[in-house]
Parts: C-alpha cells; sequence; structure tokens
C-alpha cells in the first residue's frame, strides 16, 4: 500500500515535469528566436510613412531593411523606389543651392531612375515635390 | 465450498456467510497463506532484480524524475542566458568573416554611402561594437541618418511629436553625431585615420547643408552650430523655422 502510494506520487511528478518540459523547451526556443531575430519593417510600415509624409524616416527604414536583407515583395520594392527618389531630391536641392551642379546632376539622375520605379505610387512624386519645395 | 453452517456456497475469500452471515472458518488462514505467498513472491523479487541489475518500478520512475528535473534546469538556463549564447557565437562568426565586412564597410564608405553604412555595421554587429576602425564613423552614420530624418521631419505636421519635441531630439542627436567626431586623450587612433576624418568632415558638411536648405539656418549659424551648446542649437533652430513659419 505504502509502495502504491509511493508510485502514484513518483506518478504525478513524472506527468508534472513532462508537461513543464515542454513549457521549458518552448521558453528556450522563443529566447533564442529573440536572441536570433533581425528586425525590419514590413510593407504596411512603410506605406504608412508615404501615407503621413515622413520620408524621413522611410529612407532611414528602407536602409535598414537593406541591411537586414529583407525579402523584397513588389509593393515593396515600390517603396524603396520612393525612399531613394526622396533621398536623391532632398540632397538634389541642397547641391543645388550650395552651387554643387555635378552632385546635383547626379542625384537628378537618380530621381529619373526611381521615379520609373515607384509604380503604383507614382502619385508620391508630386507630394514630394511640394512638400520639398523643389521647383523645375 | 459449502458453509458448514447453512451449507450454501460460499467462496473462500468471504469473511462471513452471504446467506447466513456467520464467520467463515477458512477465511483467516487462507488470508494468512495469501500473506505468506505474497511477501515469499516480493522476496524472490527482490532477489532476482538484485542478481540481474534490474531496477524495480519505483527506481526507474525515480530515476526519470531526476532526469526530467536536469532537463528542466538545464534549459531553464539555456534560455536565461540566450542572448550571451547567442552572442558569443555571433561573435565567433563575425570575426570569422571579419575581412567580408571590412570590405563592405570600406566600400560604403569610398562611395559616401553613410546611411547604409551606418546601417550595415548596426546590423552586422549588433550586440556590441566588435571594435574595429570603423567604429566611430559608423556611429556617426547612424546618429546622421537619424539626424536626416528629424531635419526633414520639421515640416511636417502629421508627425508624431510637437515642434519643439522634434527640434529637441533633433539637438541631441546632433550633439551625439558631433562628439562621434572627436577624438580624445585616450580614444584608439585607428578611429581618426585619414579615410574616416574626410568623411566624418563629409558628414558634418552634408548636415550643414540639412540645416540651411530645410531648417533655414543661415550660413554663420549653420558653421558655428556645432559649437553651440545644446540650449543654444534649440533657440537657434525655433528661431529659424518659427521665421520661416511666418
Amino acid at each position: 500500500m505504502k509502495n502504491k502510494g509511493n508510485e502514484s506520487f513518483l506518478n504525478i511528478g513524472i506527468v508534472f515535469l513532462s508537461f513543464l518540459l515542454v513549457v521549458m523547451l518552448l521558453y528556450t526556443t522563443y529566447h533564442f528566436y529573440q536572441a536570433g531575430a533581425v528586425y525590419t519593417e514590413s510593407t504596411d510600415s512603410l506605406l504608412r510613412y508615404i501615407e503621413t509624409g515622413e520620408y524621413g524616416e522611410l529612407v532611414r527604414c528602407m536602409y535598414k531593411n537593406e541591411a537586414a536583407e529583407a525579402k523584397i515583395t513588389t509593393d515593396m520594392a515600390e517603396c524603396y523606389a520612393v525612399a531613394r527618389y526622396y533621398e536623391a531630391a532632398s540632397f538634389y536641392k541642397v547641391y543645388f543651392q550650395n552651387g554643387r551642379m555635378e552632385e546635383a546632376e547626379k542625384k537628378k539622375k537618380i530621381m529619373e531612375e526611381q521615379k520609373l520605379l515607384m509604380g503604383d505610387l507614382a502619385y508620391v512624386e508630386e507630394d514630394i515635390i511640394e512638400s520639398l519645395g523643389l521647383v523645375d | 465450498m459449502k458453509c458448514p453452517s447453512c451449507g450454501n456456497d460460499l467462496h473462500i475469500e468471504d469473511e462471513k456467510c452471504p446467506y447466513c452471515g456467520k464467520e467463515n472458518p477458512y477465511y483467516k488462514k487462507h488470508r494468512l497463506a495469501m500473506k505468506k505467498y505474497q511477501k515469499e513472491f516480493n522476496d524472490v523479487k527482490e532477489d532476482v532484480y538484485r542478481k540481474t541489475g534490474r531496477l524495480t518500478s519505483l527506481q526507474v520512475k525515480a530515476l526519470a524524475i531526476a532526469i526530467l528535473l536536469l532537463l528542466n534546469m538545464g534549459l531553464m538556463i539555456l534560455g536565461k542566458n540566450a542572448w550571451e549564447i547567442h552572442y558569443y557565437f555571433e561573435k565567433i562568426y563575425v570575426d570569422k568573416h571579419n575581412e567580408e565586412y571590412l570590405a563592405v564597410m570600406e566600400q560604403l564608405e569610398s562611395e559616401k554611402d553613410y546611411f547604409a553604412l551606418g546601417c550595415y555595421y548596426g546590423t552586422v554587429f549588433r550586440y556590441g561594437s566588435y571594435d574595429n576602425e570603423y567604429y566611430r564613423i559608423c556611429r556617426m552614420s547612424h546618429f546622421y541618418s537619424q539626424v536626416y530624418a528629424e531635419i526633414m521631419d520639421l515640416k511636417n505636421e502629421n508627425g508624431w511629436n510637437t515642434m519643439q519635441g522634434k527640434i529637441k531630439y533633433l539637438c541631441e542627436d546632433i550633439e551625439y553625431m558631433y562628439e562621434c567626431s572627436v577624438q580624445d586623450d585616450y580614444d584608439d587612433p585607428m578611429y581618426f585615420g585619414e579615410r574616416h576624418r574626410a568623411a566624418m568632415e563629409d558628414i558634418k558638411e552634408e548636415v550643414k547643408g540639412l540645416l540651411i536648405t530645410y531648417a533655414n539656418l543661415t550660413e554663420e549659424e549653420a558653421e558655428l552650430f556645432a559649437t553651440y551648446s545644446n540650449g543654444q542649437k534649440q533657440l537657434v533652430l525655433e528661431k529659424a523655422v518659427a521665421g520661416n513659419e511666418e
């Protein structure tokens, strides 16, 4: 009887510890996953920055995603084109106003290249020109 | 068997006759014999287990519990130290591919792709500096990209922050950016080689240009901006931005 009591207690212990083992496995896997994860911005995030006119942040996010080798979808590629267009346009104005014409021309060329890659986001070009105060 | 009192059927395990209720005279003897046989059986069983080296069911379960306890503790320790363990192995990987990474950073620096340089350094050397000659220029590039985004956001009415808040963060980040280019006595000279110095000056020029073009600072203000205190920086910017809005 005493032995049977001991065995029941051990059975409960085994069941409990087995359940705990599963929990610990999940806990450890989660922490290792977190440690190895590289944060990237989603396409929705990038589109939100475009919507709110936070183009500077869009440019930063593009570079972060590229460094992290984020998977590029068609929509994301168009967001990147907007970012590169904006970056080039912003520096084009700086160089133009400073008389650095050679560098300004390089940025102008990038603007023209990226304009063709914007796809469905091509409408944003006008907004960028207006927000930067760029005049042709 | 039959009950000696009433003659009805009686089982040897019955303590009393189910018909007449009289005590079964064979029950006690049978119980004593069964106990004796059970004890002999257990003794022989233990003897067999001992001689053959087999474990009893109790011993196996106790062992299973000990193993499960150890596994749980091991996993808990691994989980708690996941970041340190990952960092350790990542550092080994980075050290192995160090030449490759340095080549990429050299190319980005020579192409004046400072935003990419800062982000690349931040991604590859995520948990620490893995101290190399690019540490300072990459840190400066990182702040430069923040300063760029903050300057460009000054005119954005949809931004999440107030104008004062934006200016405050911008000035702080500009200060951090400039600090990266300051060489103190205790700094390792490898950070300030000719190429890196030129890149740092380049970044400062770019920021000057951005402040003039988009924050409406004058040439003089932009030139002296690095020398201002944080408070002065904020005042100058607030005045310049307000002046433009009028």
